[in-house]
C-alpha cells in the first residue's frame, strides 16, 4: 500500500514540477510577470509547494473515493491506524523530501536566492496546512470545501495560539536592535536564540495537535460511512486536543515569560531601559530610581533622543515613551500591506522610513515630524527598487531643496540613489556605473565608496556628485561596515561638527582618513589581545572595540588624537559563554552575561550601578 | 457451534436516525454455506460489510476465530470496489502483495480469460465480477463473503461464477456467506439460510429443516383458524398460502393439500410476509 501510495504520489508530483517549471514562462509570455525565468520562478515555486502540500494533505482518501476503492482499501489485511500511516507516510516522505530538494535548490543551487523563504513557508504553512487538510480529508469530500475547511482551521487556530502564546508580544524577530553588536565575534548577540525557538516550534505545532489527535484516535472507527460513532470520538479528540492546544499555549508562555530573556537600551541620559518580548512592561532604571511602565505590546526599543524613547509594536505602530513620565503614544501607524523599512532615521526632529509601494518600481519615502506627528509621503520610481532593498544612508538640503540618499543592496551590489523632495530621481554613478561593490557613506557632503575595491570619493556640487578623488589600488580602507549598522541621527553629529576623521582596519593597521586632506594614515598596529574588532564612531569620538575568544580578552581603545589608548578592558567577562552579549549605545555600553548586567558608561567606561 | 470461524456479537449499525443492525448476533462455522436473504433494506449488506471490516459496528463486534486474520476474508462487494484506474495486471500486482499471495499467477476461472492490459474501469459487470472473484479466491481464503453479485452475470457466467465458489468450497473448505435475492441458481449451495428484516435476523435454518418447514397449501378450500399462515397472496389468477411452521400430521387433516416448495420460493414467502407485518404496524 505504501509503494503504491508512493508511486501515485510521485507521480502526480511530476505533473507539479512540470507545470511549476512551465507555468513561470507562460506568466512572462503573457506579460503578467516580468521576466527573468528565476525571479518568476521561486515566487511560483514557493506558492505551488504550499498549494501542493494543501493538496497532498487533501487527497488522502481522494483515489479510494473517486475510484470507488474505498470497501476495497477498508477490507486490505491492514489495521485502520496501519492504513492511514501507510497513505500519509507516503504523502510525508514525498513532500518533506520535495520541500528539502526545493530549498537544495534555491538555497545552494542555480537559482540561489538570498532571501530564501522555503524553510519558513515549509514549517510555518506548508506543513501545518498538510497536516490539518489531511485530517479534515476524512470528513469532507468535496475537495474545494476541504482546502477552503483547511485553510480556516490553520488561520483560526494559528491566530489563537498565537494571540495565547505571545500575548501582547513580538511574533518577529527584528535583527535591527540598536546597539546590536555586529562585529565577527561569533555568539555574541545571538539575538533572541535561547528564547525563541521553543516558542515558535509551539506556535508550529499547536495549531496542527487537535486535527492530528482527532485523526489518530477516531480512524480506528473510519468506514465507508463516517459513522456517527467515528464523528463523536474524533469531535471528542478534537475538542481534547484543542483543550490541550490552549494549555500548552498558556504553559508555554508562562515557563518562556519565566525564562525570558531580558534586553536593555541604555538612552543617551544613561537611563537603562529593561525589556523583553514577553513581558507587558518595561523599567526604566536611572541610578537612583526606578520605574515600572506597563505597556501592551510592548515596543521594540529603537532610538532615543533623552527625553523619548521610539521604538515599534507588533501592531505596526512607531511608539513614543516619554522617559520621565512613563506614558506612551503613537506615532505612526505603518501599513501593513506595504512592507516597510525597519529602520527608521532621524535628522532634527524627522523621523525618515520607507515603504514599499504597490508599484513594483516604486517606493514611498515618509517624513514624520515627532512634535505635530504630520507625515509626508513621497513616492519615488526607479528600476532598481524593484528587488532591491532601499535604506536612507543621508540627507542635506542643497538651494533649499530637501534630498535623501538612498542605498539600494541586491545580491552583493549596491546602487545609489539622490532622491529629491520634488519627486525627482537622480542616478549616482561612479565611474559611469550606478552598481557598485562598495558601500555608500555620506559624511561632510563627500560620498565615500568604500569595501572591498579601492576608495572612491564623489563631493556633491550642488547639481550632481562628481568624481573628487580615487584611491589607488593598494588604498583599500576597512571603515568598518557594521560600524555603520547602529542607529545614528542623519545629523548626527550635529551640522556645526565636520568630521575629521574615517577611522578604519587596513591590513593588521588601525589606520584614519583624513578628511581635510583625503589621505590614510596609519595609527598603529592592531593590539596584540585583539583576534577580532569593530570601530565605533559615536559622536566625535572614535573607539576600538576589540578581543580574543581563545585569550578571553575584552578591551576598548579610544582612537581618536591619533593614538590607541586602553580605556578598559573586561577580564571578568567570559566570551566563551553563550549568554554573553555586549552591546554599544551612544553613551555607554552594556554587559550581560547570565543575570550579571554591567553599564560602563563613555568616555571613560566607568561602571554605572543602578537601582 | 464449535470453533466458529467467524462470530457476530451483537452487531449494531446505524446510518444517521435509521439503524440498519439491531444487535445481530451469530455464528459461522468454517466450510459452511450460508445464505442471507431478506428484503431491500434488511441488512443483508451492511451486515457482509461490518464481517468484511469495510463497515465498523457502532455496538458490538466481529471475532475472527483461532488463527483466522483478515487476509484470509475475502470479500466481493456488490459495488465491485476495486482500484479502477488500474489495469488488471497493476490490479493482481498489488492485491497478490498486499495479501501475502504466493502464487505467480491468478487461479484461473474456466473458460474466462481477460486482456491483463485492460483498465477495470473499462470491464462489464460480469467481467468485473469475476476478475474480483479471481483475485479473492487466490487469498485461498477461509472465508468468502459474496454481496449480491450473481446477478449482473450471463447465465453462462453465473455458471462459471457459481461452479468456481462451489470448488473452492470444496478445495479450501472455505466458508461462503452470500447475500442473495434470487435463489434459482444457487439454490443448491447453502446449507444454512439466513433470513432478515428491519436489521433483525428473522430466520436461522438448516436448509433441509427450513424446506420442512415451509409449505404452500395448494387450492382455495378455507383454512383452519390455528395453522400458522406465513404469507398470503391472492390476484385475479393464482391465490397463494404459506404455512410455517408445518406439521406433518397436517398433511393427514382432509381437505388440504401442502406443495414442498424450493428455496426461492420458501424466502419469497418470508420476505412477503415481513412486508404484510409492516403494513400492518
Amino acid at each position: 500500500m505504501f509503494r503504491k501510495e508512493l508511486a501515485e504520489v510521485l507521480k502526480q508530483t511530476g505533473w507539479f514540477l512540470a507545470v511549476a517549471a512551465v507555468l513561470p514562462i507562460l506568466l512572462i509570455w503573457l506579460k503578467l510577470m516580468p521576466g527573468p525565468y528565476r525571479a518568476v520562478f521561486i515566487p511560483v515555486l514557493e506558492a505551488g509547494l504550499v498549494c501542493w502540500s494543501l493538496f497532498l494533505g487533501a487527497s488522502l482518501l481522494g483515489r479510494e473515493r473517486s475510484q470507488k476503492a474505498m470497501e476495497y482499501a477498508l477490507t486490505l489485511p491492514h489495521a485502520r491506524l496501519g492504513l492511514l500511516v501507510r497513505l500519509a507516510g507516503a504523502r510525508f516522505l514525498v513532500l518533506v523530501v520535495l520541500w528539502l530538494s526545493a530549498i537544495a535548490v534555491i538555497g545552494i543551487g542555480a537559482f540561489r536566492e538570498p532571501r530564501l523563504l522555503l524553510p519558513a513557508l515549509a514549517v510555518g504553512i506548508g506543513l501545518p496546512l498538510f497536516f490539518i487538510s489531511l485530517s479534515l480529508s476524512v470528513f469532507v469530500e468535496n475537495f474545494i470545501v476541504l482546502c477552503l475547511f483547511s485553510i480556516a482551521g490553520f488561520y483560526a487556530i494559528s491566530a489563537a495560539v498565537f494571540r495565547l502564546l505571545w500575548g501582547p508580544g513580538y511574533g518577529v524577530v527584528d535583527f535591527y536592535l540598536p546597539g546590536l553588536f555586529a562585529s565577527p565575534l561569533p555568539d555574541v548577540g545571538a539575538f533572541r536564540a535561547d528564547i525563541t525557538p521553543p516558542l515558535v516550534l509551539l506556535q508550529i505545532i499547536l495549531p496542527v495537535v487537535p486535527f492530528i489527535a482527532a485523526l489518530l484516535l477516531s480512524f480506528g472507527q473510519f468506514d465507508v460511512r463516517r459513522s456517527r460513532r467515528f464523528q463523536r470520538r474524533y469531535g471528542a479528540a478534537f475538542a481534547v486536543g484543542l483543550v490541550l492546544c490552549v494549555l500548552a499555549s498558556f504553559g508555554g508562555r508562562a515557563v518562556s515569560s519565566s525564562l525570558a530573556q531580558k534586553y536593555f537600551y541604555l538612552t543617551r541620559n544613561l537611563k537603562i531601559v529593561e525589556w523583553s518580548f514577553m513581558a507587558k512592561s518595561m523599567r526604566i532604571r536611572d541610578p537612583e530610581t526606578v520605574r515600572k511602565i506597563r505597556i501592551a505590546p510592548p515596543i521594540l526599543p529603537a532610538w532615543d533622543d533623552g527625553s523619548f524613547l521610539f521604538g515599534r509594536d507588533n501592531n505596526e505602530g512607531l511608539m513614543r515613551v516619554d522617559l520621565s513620565s512613563g506614558t506612551a503614544d503613537l506615532l505612526y501607524r505603518f501599513d501593513f500591506r506595504q512592507p516597510s523599512s525597519l529602520m527608521q532615521w532621524t535628522y532634527g526632529s524627522t523621523v525618515v522610513f520607507i515603504e514599499k509601494k504597490a508599484g513594483l518600481n516604486e517606493i514611498q519615502l515618509v517624513t514624520l515630524d515627532q512634535k505635530t506627528k504630520k507625515a509626508a509621503r513621497y513616492v519615488f520610481a526607479h528600476e532598481v527598487f524593484r528587488a532591491g532593498d532601499p535604506t536612507v544612508i543621508g540627507t542635506d538640503v542643497q538651494n533649499g531643496k530637501r534630498f535623501w540618499l538612498c542605498l539600494i543592496m541586491e545580491r552583493g551590489e549596491r546602487s545609489t540613489l539622490r532622491l529629491w523632495e520634488s519627486g525627482r530621481v537622480e542616478e549616482i554613478l561612479v565611474k559611469g556605473r550606478l552598481r557598485t561593490v562598495n558601500t555608500p557613506r555620506f559624511i561632510n557632503g563627500f560620498l565615500f565608496f568604500m569595501g572591498k575595491e579601492p576608495i572612491i570619493v564623489l563631493q556633491d556640487n550642488g547639481r550632481s556628485f562628481e568624481l573628487k578623488k580615487e584611491f589607488p589600488a593598494g588604498g583599500i580602507f576597512d571603515a568598518q561596515e557594521s560600524a555603520f549598522v547602529f542607529r545614528r541621527a542623519l545629523d548626527d553629529p550635529s551640522p556645526a561638527f565636520i568630521h575629521s576623521f574615517i577611522h578604519g582596519i587596513r591590513g593588521t593597521k588601525l589606520a584614519r582618513m583624513n578628511l581635510a586632506m583625503l589621505e590614510i594614515e596609519e595609527i598603529d598596529d592592531m593590539p596584540e589581545t585583539t583576534d577580532w574588532g569593530a570601530i565605533q564612531r559615536l559622536g566625535n569620538k572614535t573607539y576600538f572595540i576589540g578581543g580574543s575568544r581563545s585569550r578571553n580578552t575584552l578591551d576598548v581603545y579610544d582612537l581618536n588624537d591619533g593614538k590607541v589608548r586602553l580605556i578598559r578592558s573586561f577580564p571578568d567577562i567570559n566570551l566563551n559563554r553563550r549568554d554573553t552579549r555586549f552591546r554599544v549605545f551612544d553613551s555607554g555600553i552594556v554587559i550581560t552575561q547570565g543575570k550579571r548586567v554591567g553599564v560602563y558608561a563613555f568616555p571613560d567606561l566607568k561602571e554605572i550601578h543602578y537601582e | 457451534m464449535n470453533n466458529p470461524v467467524l462470530k457476530a456479537e451483537r452487531l449494531t449499525v446505524r446510518y444517521g436516525q435509521r439503524t440498519a443492525l439491531a444487535g445481530i448476533s451469530t455464528e459461522f462455522a468454517a466450510g459452511e454455506a450460508v445464505v442471507i436473504a431478506g428484503a431491500n433494506g434488511a441488512g443483508k449488506s451492511t451486515f457482509l460489510r461490518c464481517l468484511a471490516g469495510a463497515i465498523v459496528p457502532d455496538d458490538g463486534r466481529v471475532a475472527s476465530g483461532p488463527g483466522l486474520d483478515k487476509s484470509k476474508i475475502g470479500f466481493v462487494s456488490d459495488r465491485l470496489s476495486l482500484y479502477e484506474n488500474w489495469t488488471l495486471r497493476e490490479a493482481w500486482r498489488f492485491h497478490k502483495k498486499e495479501f501475502g499471495i504466493a502464487a505467480a499467477e491468478r487461479p484461473p476461472i474456466e473458460g474466462f480469460t481477460l486482456d491483463e492490459g485492460r483498465t477495470i474501469r473499462h470491464l462489464s459487470v460480469g467481467e468485473r465480477t469475476l476478475f474480483h472473484l479471481s483475485l479473492i479466491l487466490a487469498q485461498r481464503p477461509a472465508v468468502l463473503l459474496i454481496d449480491e453479485v450473481v446477478h449482473g452475470l450471463d447465465p453462462f457466467l453465473r455458471e462459471k461464477f457459481l461452479e468456481t465458489v462451489i470448488g473452492a468450497m470444496d478445495d479450501l473448505k472455505t466458508a461462503v456467506i452470500m447475500v442473495n435475492h434470487t435463489l434459482s441458481d444457487t439454490a443448491e449451495i447453502p446449507e444454512r439460510v439466513l433470513i432478515m428484516d428491519g436489521g433483525r435476523i428473522l430466520l436461522d435454518e438448516r436448509r433441509g429443516d427450513l424446506t420442512a418447514k415451509v409449505k404452500k397449501v395448494a387450492g382455495d378450500g378455507a383454512l383452519p383458524a390455528d395453522l400458522p399462515l406465513l404469507f398470503e397472496t391472492a390476484s385475479e389468477y393464482r391465490r397463494e398460502r404459506y404455512i410455517y411452521p408445518f406439521r406433518e400430521e397436517w398433511r393427514r387433516c382432509g381437505g388440504l393439500s401442502f406443495m414442498d416448495i424450493g428455496l426461492d420460493e420458501i424466502v419469497k414467502a418470508f420476505i412477503g410476509g415481513a412486508y404484510v407485518q409492516k403494513r400492518a404496524r
